[in-house]
């Protein structure tokens, strides 16, 4: 069997695992208001802090506008004086850092009706020099671009979506120009470059791996963590190529030109972004991963739980300490209890000092110590006296044996042989014969009861047979002194039933008297059997001068007498089924005529074990045989 | 001089001989690299022009030069463009006799998406359509005209910004190109927003090679090895689709053009579709249908686009 865990170990780690699920509910708790709070937080300071970046960037927008408006009416004033545009185009560059070029875009045949392009510029050079010029020809054909049409077509003032020029991202403010008439007389630009933009979003970082990206509208990429996808990709793209329509809409909704804060949840990445609009149609987004808002939150929990988990760990180590050193006295009590059971009755049981079902344990055990031992004193005071019984029983079955005639001579022709197996040590059957002249007497009883009562009867019972047969009293003269003899004291209300009888050897005339005994079987020399029945007389020792009346037979050469006990008709099986005297009256038949009676007696007692096996001989079993 | 180095001179005259063989061609395609062109990058690459013995130059508008191919090829500059047949019939106009030697797409690219819903050519009457400047959107202008639509028509450079600006009711966009930058800005695009040329009546197809008539006739075999080619290399593509996309990458990203490989892969299976000869299925490349082109110069003739008949027999190969 495999070892159980000890009690001690048991109980710890009952008690321990009961305070984990409570630490492990209370840190899930504590765990669950940490990232909520953190999550609010984090969304909290990113759009605070997302809010101000596009304030710059809208503070930077505002100044070109400005810069760039102030320019207008000065372009709509001396449009014709070619001088003076390039001064304003110059002056332009020169008002507004952020500004890398601008140009003023006449419509076609707008200023003078032979020109078709009308173009004066200003481009600030690597080396910090401003270069002017007219610009505008077949090859560069400004009418058809986009920061001279959407003005012109829109009628308002118009940021372009960037576009690379020279390996420069750049994005255009430009507004129309009208004559007094109000007719449209051309676009004034101002380029600016976006890389510092670009520079300054990207160093908006609330977390590790946060960044921000913004999106023209045409959902190009104007700055984005990875460069590749600047003017490469869309907002849309990935989404796309995904197939991913629900992002799709998403994101539909965040280039809307609405504020608001998206929660994601896309393959490898998990977070939400804060998106807004800038005044220039573009759109802003700061993107978050929930791994960064909650790394500290996270943090925070794994300490917990790791402290937890020493904490548990310490608790489990002091619990079961002191639950050995508490059980300890159970331990020593049951090695106490085992030393009782292996018969150390004086074995130490340990003290206990506390008032409590420990003291109520030792108490018990070493009441049933003091009781076991006292049981076992007088079991052995008992045993010791029952020994000395049996043995003197022993003794007394000896004697028993021994008062009755084990020697067999032959009288005359007659073949006389008895046994007697007591069902105890000492029993109250008897047999008895001698010849007295040439009469041989013969008497077979049993005595009521059992054991050594019924044994002093028999023994005096067949004394007293002897000595009265001795007197050469016929069988009834002899049951009828026995009778008397008994009946005086009997107060124990003792009896026998007896057949007694005399048997002529010479003439073989056979005198009896029976005293409540069983009939005789009587085996005729041509082997046929009956049972006799005498007179009916009770049993001696019963009524004191009861007329017992005798009988006389005259028997045959070869007749078998057959006197017996009930202990032989009454031998029971396993089935409770009785040997009977039909079963006796069988064997008898079936027995060969010519055996002595030794042979005869031996073969019945084996057919009466063959019938009752192993079951217990519960009375006397006493067999005579007479072969005459 | 020993044996040796006879062996050795005779060695250097044969690669010389081989290296020399090759005929040296220029392509112009219409655009900038994008998949548009992908089957004359694939057959370069692979070595399809070379094992033709053409030595294959690729010059791009935009890259090289500022002038479209139409323009250079009269001139000689390139020996072989990519162009429309509206556009090859109208350079006629100006000298430049060009023969379409091979025709690509079976059918029109060709497409208007409009900010609000389309029913019918009356939805255009009134409207800004957007379209580039430098032509290609011929059967756009034919088929309002045909519809006595009144549309002002506002030349763009390229792009789609001025459509999405709002500047514009309406523009015109290429099925491979134009429509889905448009999709990539603004997420999808309502199919009853749009009016498809393609299956229409206006269904003429696009991109085809031509050489002049002269260069033709200087240079049948060489043509024909070219077309051979330039075939090998389409087919190349629609079995290689991934291989094909690598490397249009490789020529895109060589010129730092702003695009993705998602938007060249969309337009790569977009120009195979078109491949397609629109009654059979089938990819074969047929030349432009007799009909069709019977029906194109009618209509370009009754607008003026040209003012002489072209016989079919001089146009196509």
């Amino acid at each position: 069997m495999k070892p159980s865990m000890s009690f001690a170990k048991r109980l710890a780690l009952s008690l321990i695992g009961t305070t984990a699920i409570l630490f492990l509910a209370a840190i899930s708790a504590v765990g669950i208001v940490s990232y909520t709070f953190a999550y609010k937080s984090a969304i909290k300071e990113t759009s605070a802090l997302f809010e101000n970046s596009l304030l710059e960037i809208e503070k930077m927008l505002t100044y070109v506008e400005s810069s760039t408006d102030g320019n207008a009416w000065l372009s709509e004033q001396f449009s014709d004086n070619e001088a003076a545009m390039l001064d304003v185009v110059g002056n332009l560059i020169k008002s507004d850092t952020n500004i890398v070029s601008c140009a003023i875009g006449f419509d076609a045949y707008g200023v003078w009706e032979n020109t078709m392009f009308y173009c004066p510029t200003a481009i600030l050079e690597p080396d910090g020099n401003i270069l002017v010029e007219v610009k505008g020809s077949e090859d560069y054909d400004y009418l058809t671009m986009d920061w001279f049409q959407i003005p012109k077509l829109l009628g308002k003032p118009y940021w372009s979506d960037p576009s690379y020029d020279n390996d420069r991202l750049i994005a255009s403010y430009s507004r129309p120009l009208y004559r007094h008439d109000g007719s449209f007389l051309g676009v004034i630009k101002a380029d600016i470059d976006l890389d510092w933009l670009t520079d300054m979003i990207q160093s908006v970082r609330p977390y590790d791996n946060s960044y921000t990206i913004l999106a023209g509208r045409n959902g190009s990429y104007i700055s984005h963590i990875d460069s590749r996808k600047i003017m490469s990709e869309t907002v849309f793209t990935e989404s796309l190529e995904a197939g991913d329509t629900k992002a799709v809409k998403a994101i539909q909704h965040m280039m809307s030109g609405q504020k608001g804060i998206l929660k994601a949840r896309r393959k490898g990445f998990k977070g939400f972004i804060v998106y807004g609009p800038l005044s220039n149609g573009w759109t802003g987004a700061l993107v978050c991963t929930l791994k960064d808002v909650f790394s500290r939150a996270k943090r925070m929990s794994t300490i917990s739980f790791l402290i937890a988990v020493m904490g548990l760990l310490l608790l489990y180590l002091n619990d079961r300490k002191i639950i050995e050193r508490q059980a300890q006295p159970i331990t020593e009590l049951a090695y106490s209890a085992l030393n009782i059971s292996q018969g150390k009755f004086k074995a130490r049981i340990p003290e206990v000092k506390s008032e409590d079902e420990l003291r109520h344990l030792h108490d018990s055990l070493r009441y049933l110590e003091s009781s076991i031992d006292q049981y076992i004193t007088e079991l052995r005071t008992t045993t010791a006296s029952n020994e000395r019984y049996e043995s003197e029983l022993n003794v007394a079955s000896t004697i028993q044996m021994q008062m009755l005639p084990n020697n067999f001579p032959k009288f005359g022709d007659i073949d006389l042989y008895a046994t007697l197996h007591p069902a105890k040590e000492v029993g109250g059957d008897l047999y008895d014969f001698f010849l007295e002249g040439r009469e041989l007497y013969f008497a077979v009883g049993d005595v009521s009861g059992k054991g050594v009562p019924a044994a002093l009867y028999m023994a005096i019972t067949r004394s007293s047979f002897r000595f009265i047969a001795k007197m050469g009293f016929s069988p009834e003269s002899i049951v009828s002194r026995l009778n008397d003899a008994f009946c005086d004291g009997n107060d124990s209300g003792m009896f026998v039933t007896l057949f007694a009888g005399s048997i002529n050897i010479d003439t073989l005339e056979m005198k009896f008297c029976n005293a409540g005994h069983n009939p005789i079987l009587i085996v005729n020399p041509d082997g046929s059997t009956r049972y006799f029945h005498a007179k009916p007389n009770l049993a001696a020792g019963l009524f004191k001068e009861f007329p017992y009346q005798g009988e006389s037979l005259q028997l045959e050469k070869g007749t078998r007498l057959l006197i017996y006990t009930d202990g032989v008709s009454e031998a029971e099986n396993q089935s409770k089924e009785l040997y009977g005297e039909d079963r006796l009256e069988q064997f008898a038949q079936n027995s060969n005529p010519q055996d002595s009676s030794e042979e005869f007696i031996n073969g019945l007692t084996a057919s009466i074990k063959a019938f009752t096996l192993n079951n217990p001989q519960n009375d006397d079993i006493t067999i005579m045989s007479i072969k005459l | 001089m020993n044996r040796n180095t006879t062996i050795l001179l005779f060695a250097v005259l044969a690669a010389f001989a081989t290296a020399s063989a090759q005929d040296k061609m220029t392509l112009m395609p219409t655009w900038m690299p994008q998949a548009q062109f992908a089957g004359y990058y694939v057959a370069l690459e692979k070595g399809f022009y070379a094992d033709e013995g053409i030595d294959l130059t690729i010059e791009h508008m935009g890259v090289n030069s500022s002038k479209p191919g139409i323009e250079r090829i009269g001139s000689g500059e390139v020996d072989v463009i990519i162009s429309h047949p509206i556009q090859a019939l109208m350079a006629r106009e100006y000298g430049t006799k060009v023969k379409n030697v091979l025709q690509i797409t079976q059918n029109t690219g060709m497409m208007i998406v409009s900010h609000q819903k389309l029913d019918g050519p009356q939805s255009l009457n009134g409207q800004t359509i957007g379209r580039w400047k430098s032509g290609f959107s011929e059967i756009c202008e034919l088929y309002c005209l045909a519809n006595n639509l009144d549309v002002k028509w506002i030349p763009f450079l390229n792009g789609i910004n001025l459509f999405i600006s709002g500047a514009i009711d309406a523009t015109v966009v290429m099925s491979y190109n134009e429509y889905y930058l448009l999709l990539e800005a603004i997420g999808d695009i309502p199919e009853e927003n749009t009016i498809k040329f393609s299956g229409s009546g206006y269904d003429i197809p696009e991109d085809g090679v031509y050489v002049t008539e002269d260069y033709l006739k200087k240079y049948p075999d060489r043509v024909d090895r070219f077309c051979r080619a330039t075939v090998k290399g389409w087919q190349y593509c629609i079995d290689h689709r991934e291989e094909s996309l690598d490397i249009v990458m490789q020529y895109v990203n060589r010129v730092g053009v702003r695009t993705n490989r998602f938007h060249q892969s969309l337009m790569l299976n977009e120009m195979i579709n078109m491949l397609r000869t629109p009654l059979t299925g089938a990819t074969d490349y047929s030349p432009i249908p007799r009909d069709k082109y019977d029906i194109l110069v009618s209509m370009l003739l009754q607008t003026n686009y040209i003012s002489e008949p072209v016989s079919y027999k001089d146009f196509v190969r």
